[in-house]
């Protein structure tokens, strides 16, 4: 006969203490909550001190895990944890899985082999000198500006035009894609959860009928070119073509992951350092100091937060998961994790070593890392040359948003030193 | 001094992310599809330091330095 008390039983076998109905690991944590934005670092801290792997009975029900071993043992296992919904509620609006990244294993691995190429650190190095005219076009508008909104001046124009070149579709579809991506990504701030859905819907609509129009041009045209979009219509899943409906999934998913993404990235950075001008200028008198920057900003703010579905009955910490559970794994919240960096709330540019996860790990690493690696390390190279001070506009202060991917819905700066 | 036959890469894990190619471009290079090849051991300080920092960042825990 055992004495253990009922709220610490353990199971032998296992180890688990608790399970999705136990209060002890209860959270409200809520990833679409504009109130969370700013405190949502605080929370994942909080959350992992007292419960590291804890249960949300908000959309439907999920866990949120925030230890960075946790969150990338579950990266690096998708047998277990599977990517076949990376959403909380489950859809953004696509018809069908995104492609590759709500594609398991085997298949996955083959939709890789097709798509890793695309994003190449070779094919990167030759898309260098366009990125350096985007950001230099964009930057020359802001010359002898006293007030500047980076968000829709600079953070959302440079990854939407980089984009678009790299599709060969026309630069100045940029803004229909801003109104599309922004819906897809936040919903509507505000709406009901059914509203919100309705108008995703409705916007990924519109981006499949112009994915397909995109399409269609390129079969009259039968101009072939080395874009993206033709070599994915001239693409084959083993001994078959890649289909419409594929090659629109796969569009799809480099759309929504490629934009706001970058732009949460650019605007959080420079967030921090309109207000640490010692590091700011730093990046401005000695540019080699840019790359372990991008790296130390991407860790500090990680904008992804996604989803994975648990296969089979596992424990994680000492919480049992079952089958069909739903587990929201913040890489914001593993790259603030003081077991793994030391002082995890500073951001030090020498910091030693940082295996961060702001990509992900495991085979879902982001695709577009070399791309969002370099659109950055540009863009701060070029922005503190050029502007070595700025600073948030005091009557307009900053406002952060979430969704899973974490970002910026108004960043007003003021150039020039104080 | 660590002759390029005992560095390698774990297949299993890498991912591709290019850490270790960033960090010690003289030791690995990328393919073309962004995933490592060595290509050199470290045979000076500087590049040992370069070594130990490829090995230490990287996210998959992939690069691997055996005992000489």
């Amino acid at each position: 006969m055992t004495t253990q008390q009922a709220d610490s039983a353990t199971c032998p076998v296992t180890g688990a203490r608790f399970s999705a109905d136990s209060p002890e690991i209860a959270t409200d944590f809520d990833v679409h909550s504009p109130a969370v934005a700013d405190v949502a670092y605080e929370r994942y801290a909080a959350m992992r001190a007292e419960r590291p792997v804890a249960h949300s009975d908000l959309y439907g029900g999920h866990y949120v895990l925030t230890r960075y071993e946790d969150i990338h043992d579950v990266c690096r296992n998708p047998g277990v944890f599977s990517s076949e919904s990376v959403n909380v509620p489950g859809s953004i609006g696509q018809d069908g899985p995104m492609i590759p990244i709500e594609v398991d294993p085997p298949d996955h691995t083959t939709y890789r082999q097709i798509i890793t190429p695309l994003f190449s650190p070779k094919r990167m190095r030759a898309m260098e000198d366009h990125i350096l005219e985007i950001v230099t076009e964009l930057l020359d508008a802001m010359e002898g500006k006293e007030q500047v909104d980076f968000l829709n001046d600079f953070a959302k124009p440079l990854p939407t035009r980089v984009f678009l070149a790299m599709m060969g579709w026309p630069q100045e579809h940029a803004e229909q894609f801003h109104e599309w991506v922004d819906v897809i990504v936040l919903g509507v701030p505000g709406a009901s959860e059914e509203e919100a859905m309705e108008a995703r819907m409705g916007a990924a609509m519109q981006v499949y009928a112009y994915f397909a129009e995109m399409m269609d041009e390129r079969d009259e045209q039968d101009v072939p070119e080395d874009d993206i979009t033709q070599i994915l219509l001239d693409g084959s899943f083993g001994d078959r073509d890649l289909t419409q409906f594929e090659i629109l999934n796969i569009l799809f998913l480099l759309l929504i992951a490629g934009l706001d993404t970058v732009k949460g990235a650019l605007c959080h950075s420079v967030i921090y350092l309109a207000e640490h001008a010692d590091q700011r200028h730093q990046l401005a008198e000695d540019p080699d100091v840019i790359p372990a920057a991008v790296e130390e900003l991407l860790r500090y703010e990680s904008a992804v937060i996604p989803a994975r579905v648990v296969k089979e009955d596992v424990v994680v910490g000492d919480v049992q998961l079952r089958a069909g559970d739903k587990i929201l794994i913040p890489f914001g919240a593993a790259n603030r994790d003081p077991e793994v960096f030391e002082e995890p709330d500073e951001v030090d540019f020498t910091r030693e070593p940082n295996p961060h996860l702001a990509f992900g790990a495991g085979p879902h690493r982001c695709v577009g890392s070399h791309l969002g690696r370099l659109e950055l390390r540009i863009a701060f190279e070029e922005l503190h040359r050029r502007f070595p001070d700025y600073r948030l506009d005091p009557d307009r202060p900053p406002v952060r948003h979430m969704s899973q991917i974490k970002g910026v819905a108004s960043l007003h700066l003021l150039l020039g030193p104080a | 001094m660590t002759d390029r036959s005992r560095i390698t890469i774990d297949r299993d894990f890498c991912a591709g992310h290019g850490r270790c190619y960033t960090l010690a471009p003289a030791i690995f290079e990328p393919d073309d599809d962004g995933f490592p090849v060595v290509v050199a051991g470290a045979d000076d300080a500087a590049t040992e330091a370069a070594l130990d920092r490829a090995r230490r960042n990287c996210p998959e825990r992939a690069v691997q330095v055996a005992d000489a």
